[in-house]
C-alpha cells in the first residue's frame, strides 16, 4: 500500500470482529512504533500489549470511550523522568503520538482497524496493568479486524489550516 | 403492564457502575459535549442490559429506541447540530412512549 493511500484511507474503527491478532502481526506493529522518530533518540516510550480476555474486559470497564471489545489494546506509555520541565513533557507527548500513528498506519496497511482512546481512567489502567509510578500511560490504541467501514469525517480545507511563508498568508 | 421487578446480572451491574463512575471522573477534563454523550451512551447500555434480562413486558419501543440512538449518538463527533437535534428528538420520543404507557394503564 502506498503511504499516502494508507494515510488518506485510514479510519478510526470502533467495531471489531472476534478474530484474534496473531503474534507476528503484533510484533510488526511494535516494530513500526519502535522506528518512529523521537526527540534526542531517547526512546522513553513503553508499550503494553493486552490480549488476555480477562484483562481486556477489565480495561474496557474503565474506558467509556470504547464501544466494542477489540482483539488487543496497545497502551502507549512513557518512562517519565522526575524534575524535568514542561518541554520534556511536550517532547514525549510528540514522540508517543508519532509512535502511535506508525502503529495505526502499519495496522491499516495490514487490514487491521485501530482507534485511539484517551477516555479512560489512568488510575484504573495503572492498577490493572501494574504500571509503575514513574511510567505514565499516555494513550491506548484499540486494534482488531474491522466490522465496520466508516465514511471519511469532514476535514478543514487546506487554505483554512495552511499558510505560505507567514501565518495568515494564503496557501495557494 | 410493566414488569414490577427487574434483575440485572451482577456482571452488568459492575459494568454500568464502572462506566458511570469513570465517566463522572473523566468528564471534568473532557470536551463539554462528552458528558452528554456518556449519558446517552449509558442509556443505550442500560437498554442492552434490560433486553438481556428478558424481563421487559414490551421490548419493541426500547429495541427501536436503541437502534435509533446507537447510530445518532456518534453524530456528536461529526455533526454537532444534528447531535443536538437528536437529543431533543430522543427526549420527545421517550416522553411520547411514557405518555402512551401511562394512558394504557
Amino acid at each position: 500500500m502506498e503511504v499516502f493511500e494508507a494515510i488518506r484511507n485510514r479510519r478510526s474503527i470502533r467495531r471489531f470482529t472476534d478474530q484474534p491478532l496473531p503474534k507476528d502481526v503484533l510484533d510488526k506493529l511494535l516494530e513500526a512504533a519502535r522506528w518512529a522518530p523521537c526527540g534526542g533518540n531517547l526512546q522513553r516510550w513503553r508499550f503494553v500489549v493486552v490480549t488476555s480476555p480477562t484483562t481486556k474486559k477489565l480495561i474496557k470497564k474503565f474506558a467509556p470511550g470504547i464501544f466494542d471489545m477489540p482483539a488487543a489494546f496497545i497502551v502507549v506509555c512513557v518512562q517519565t523522568v522526575q524534575g524535568k520541565h514542561h518541554r520534556d513533557e511536550a517532547t514525549y507527548l510528540a514522540d508517543c503520538s508519532m509512535a502511535a500513528e506508525n502503529i495505526m498506519l502499519q495496522a491499516h496497511a495490514m487490514g487491521i482497524g485501530t482507534c485511539v482512546a484517551l477516555s479512560y481512567a489512568k488510575i484504573a489502567v495503572r492498577q490493572i496493568l501494574n504500571i509503575p509510578e514513574d511510567v505514565e500511560p499516555l494513550l491506548m490504541i484499540t486494534l482488531g479486524y474491522p466490522a465496520e467501514s466508516p465514511e471519511a469525517p469532514p476535514k478543514l480545507a487546506l487554505p483554512e489550516i495552511a499558510f505560505l511563508d507567514e501565518y495568515g498568508k494564503e496557501w495557494k | 403492564m410493566m414488569a414490577e421487578r427487574m434483575v440485572v446480572s451482577e456482571e452488568n451491574f459492575y459494568e454500568l457502575l464502572s462506566f458511570m463512575v469513570t465517566s463522572a471522573h473523566l468528564s471534568i477534563d473532557e470536551p463539554d459535549l462528552y458528558g452528554s454523550f456518556r449519558l446517552i451512551d449509558g442509556a443505550c447500555r442500560l437498554i442492552e442490559f434490560a433486553l438481556e434480562s428478558g424481563q421487559l413486558e414490551d421490548e419493541q419501543f426500547v429495541c427501536e429506541f436503541k437502534d435509533y440512538a446507537d447510530v445518532r449518538k456518534h453524530w456528536m463527533m461529526t455533526d454537532e447540530p444534528g447531535y443536538l437535534r437528536f437529543l431533543e428528538e430522543a427526549t420527545g420520543k421517550l416522553a411520547k412512549e411514557l405518555k402512551r404507557q401511562a394512558t394504557e394503564q
